[in-house]
């Protein structure tokens, strides 16, 4: 089955969404990184201008620092924070308490009067560090000084995974929300979409006629040229069956005057020429059935079947008043069936019309909804159909109007009318003495 | 019995109103809807044959309208397309019976006999009243099993005395509903098939058939005696 169009929206906002919020993500990350990086090497530039602003020469030329700095992280053994000042060739001439108990591997790259940076570690942690070599001029001539400053990356570290905890919670919430908010908007969106594929269920279904409701102006060309295409076929319908009605009353009529002038004469032309009109009337009757019978169509609506079956009960009951027959009808008030009004009247009619034909006292009428398809059974007590006149209604593609009369005609109509629908007649022997008729739709 | 036929195809209805005439009915008959409703209302019918595609005013109309004004007589439906929505819609309006044409000439004719049994009450088409028997299909009437010889206007008489036999009819009424609208008729004549008829019926004056009513009419003084539920003919 294909998305629909709900989920193939939702579906790509979401990917982009992601697409969006991922890239975001990773450029803030790296732009915050970037940044706390920055600092932190600034930090180790002024850590580096104190050093060299608390320096300064004693009496015998030598480079001096004071005990206790004015950065009083280097005054703690445990700091996070190292510095020293070496001579050229690795003389330590100052170290920050903090060196005392951590053995930190300093480059020895420098290029004197140049900020070096690199990142660092011992066995255990990681350093940023920064060396500055500057020349420091004496009486006998100049000494090279070199400025060493590290910080633990720890302090970093934890400024940036806490960043990312920060960025990536706030993403994930916002895309969730938006995400909310996009399905919130595609549904009302999509609502009047929504709203006609339910008219057309209704539709389908037998609660309306027509697509109804205010819709957006984009639609509202499809809905109306829908709800057009809805009516003209019902007036279309119509004026096809009119003109077929008509038709049958000009050719009938003229056929009841050549059957009363039969009726009239006598001898051996008699029946021959009433075998003839009998055959164009049996032609007539089964072309002009099949013309008029609607057959499956798109969107056509489901009916209610215990209206039409009571009006046809009643209507022959009315007729066979003397038979006296008792009908049984066990038909809910719910079952639907997907035929169009005049093709049910006429299924039922020849169905029941054989039915109380046939009957002596009994017929039951019956139907079940079984896997989307309506099973109507009709049971009479009457002397039910013969095996060879069964297969012979029961025959598709054979013309009806070729059936000899009895119960062969209607039922024929009846089985060629379901093949428009793809349904199916079966013929059993009733438990009331009769013929049970399956129609299966 | 008195029948209206309203069909507007011309040699239809002269077929059927020859037909019916021969076969012992008072017929008149009307060529379109209009005419057909206003000859239903205006006279005393026992019966009407009505085509549904009439021009001016449909078949359905005009029952739904006799209805509504309370004409209780039976119809019959004629249908060229044999549709069962316009047969249902017949029937709902007030019919009750419908014929698809083409049909052959007895059909219309035993239908009709029934329905004019059935709304007389009389289910069987033979009637028996002690040594009396009536038969509608046939229209003969036996004395101790010997038909009798009776003209059609004296069978008609008979039948409609029997087929109202709970009422009193006056002559004017014998006299519309056993001649159609074109006859000249002469009330008079009525007595004379009376009187006839009670020789007929009862040549020995003790079995009193036909009672008369002085000054009100005549009434059937006979009750049936057969119950057989069968009924053959319709």
């Amino acid at each position: 089955m294909k998305l629909s169009i709900h989920s193939r929206i939702l579906l790509s906002a979401f990917i982009v969404l992601a697409l969006f919020m991922g890239l975001t993500g990773i450029i803030l990350d790296k732009a915050f990184r970037d940044n706390v990086e920055h600092a932190q090497r600034e930090n180790l530039r002024t850590q580096i201008y104190a050093l060299l602003a608390t320096a300064e020469l004693d009496d015998a030329e030598y480079l001096k620092l004071p005990e206790q700095n004015m950065e009083p992280r280097l005054n703690i053994s445990e700091s996070t924070l190292h510095a020293r000042v070496i001579t050229s060739n690795k003389k330590i001439v100052w170290q920050s308490e903090s060196m005392l108990n951590t053995k930190i591997p300093f480059p020895d790259n420098y290029k004197t009067g140049e900020f070096y940076f690199s990142d660092i570690s011992n066995n255990e942690k990681s350093f940023t560090s920064v060396t500055f070599a500057t020349i420091w001029l004496t009486v006998e001539g100049e000494d090279t000084y070199i400025f060493q400053v590290a910080e633990n990356k720890n302090v970093f570290n934890s400024q940036i995974s806490l960043f990312r905890k920060n960025l990536w919670g706030w993403l994930a919430g916002v895309s969730v929300i938006l995400i909310i908010i996009q399905t919130i908007i595609l549904r009302w969106g999509l609502k009047p979409l929504r709203h006609v594929a339910e008219d057309l269920i209704n539709i389908e279904q037998g609660k309306t006629t027509r697509l109804s409701g205010n819709y957006p102006r984009e639609i509202t060309p499809l809905t109306n040229n829908l709800n057009q295409l809805l009516e003209s076929s019902q007036q279309q319908l119509t004026r096809y069956r009119d003109a077929l009605g008509n038709m049958a009353h000009s050719l009938k009529t003229p056929i009841a005057v050549l059957q009363g002038i039969i009726d009239s004469i006598s001898g051996k032309e008699k029946d021959t020429a009433c075998e003839q009109l009998n055959t164009i009337n049996n032609i007539v009757d089964y072309q002009l059935n099949r013309a008029s019978t609607v057959g499956q169509t798109y969107l056509s609506e489901a009916i209610k079947l215990l209206p039409t079956s009571i009006k046809i009960v009643n209507t022959l009951g009315k007729v066979h008043r003397d038979k006296n027959i008792e009908v049984q009808l066990n038909i809910s008030e719910e079952i639907m069936i997907k035929i169009e009004q005049g093709d049910l009247y006429e299924l039922l009619g020849n169905l029941l019309e054989n039915a109380f034909k046939w009957s002596q006292s009994k017929i039951s009428i019956s139907a079940e909804s079984v896997n989307k398809q309506t099973w109507i059974t009709i049971e009479d007590d009457g002397q039910g159909i013969p095996k060879e006149e069964q297969e012979r209604i029961l025959l598709r593609g054979q013309r009806a109007d070729q059936n000899t009369p009895g119960h062969g005609l209607g039922l024929a109509m009846v089985n060629d009318m379901l093949l428009l629908y793809k349904g199916t007649m079966e013929i059993f022997k009733s438990a009331l003495g009769g013929a049970k008729i399956i129609i299966k739709l | 019995m008195r029948l209206l036929i309203i069909e507007d195809e011309p040699n239809l209805r002269e077929q059927l109103q020859k037909y019916l005439q021969q076969n012992g009915f008072a017929v008149d008959v009307a060529e379109d809807g209009e005419a057909g409703f206003f000859m239903g209302r205006e006279y005393p019918f026992d019966m009407a044959i009505v085509d549904l595609g009439l021009p001016k005013l449909s078949g359905i109309e005009i029952i739904q309208k006799w209805r509504e004004l309370e004409k209780s007589f039976p119809v019959l439906i004629l249908t060229a397309r044999g549709k069962w929505q316009d047969k249902v819609e017949g029937l709902e309006a007030g019919a009750d019976d419908y014929l698809v044409k083409p049909f052959q000439h007895e059909e219309l004719l035993a239908r009709t006999r029934a329905l004019l049994r059935r709304s007389a009450g009389v289910s069987q088409p033979v009637i028996q009243f002690d040594s009396i028997s009536i038969n509608t299909s046939h229209q003969s009437v036996s004395l101790k099993g010997h038909e009798l010889v009776l003209t059609a206007y004296e069978y008609k008489v008979v039948e409609y005395l029997v087929m109202n036999s709970d009422k009193v009819i006056s002559k004017t009424e014998l006299t519309e509903h056993i001649y159609d609208q074109d006859f000249d008729r002469d009330s008079n004549v009525i007595e004379v098939f009376v009187g006839r008829l009670r020789k007929k019926l009862d040549p020995e004056g003790h079995l009193k058939p036909i009672e008369t009513l002085r000054g009100r009419g005549y009434r059937w003084g006979l009750t049936q005696t057969n119950t057989n539920e069968n009924d053959n003919a319709s």
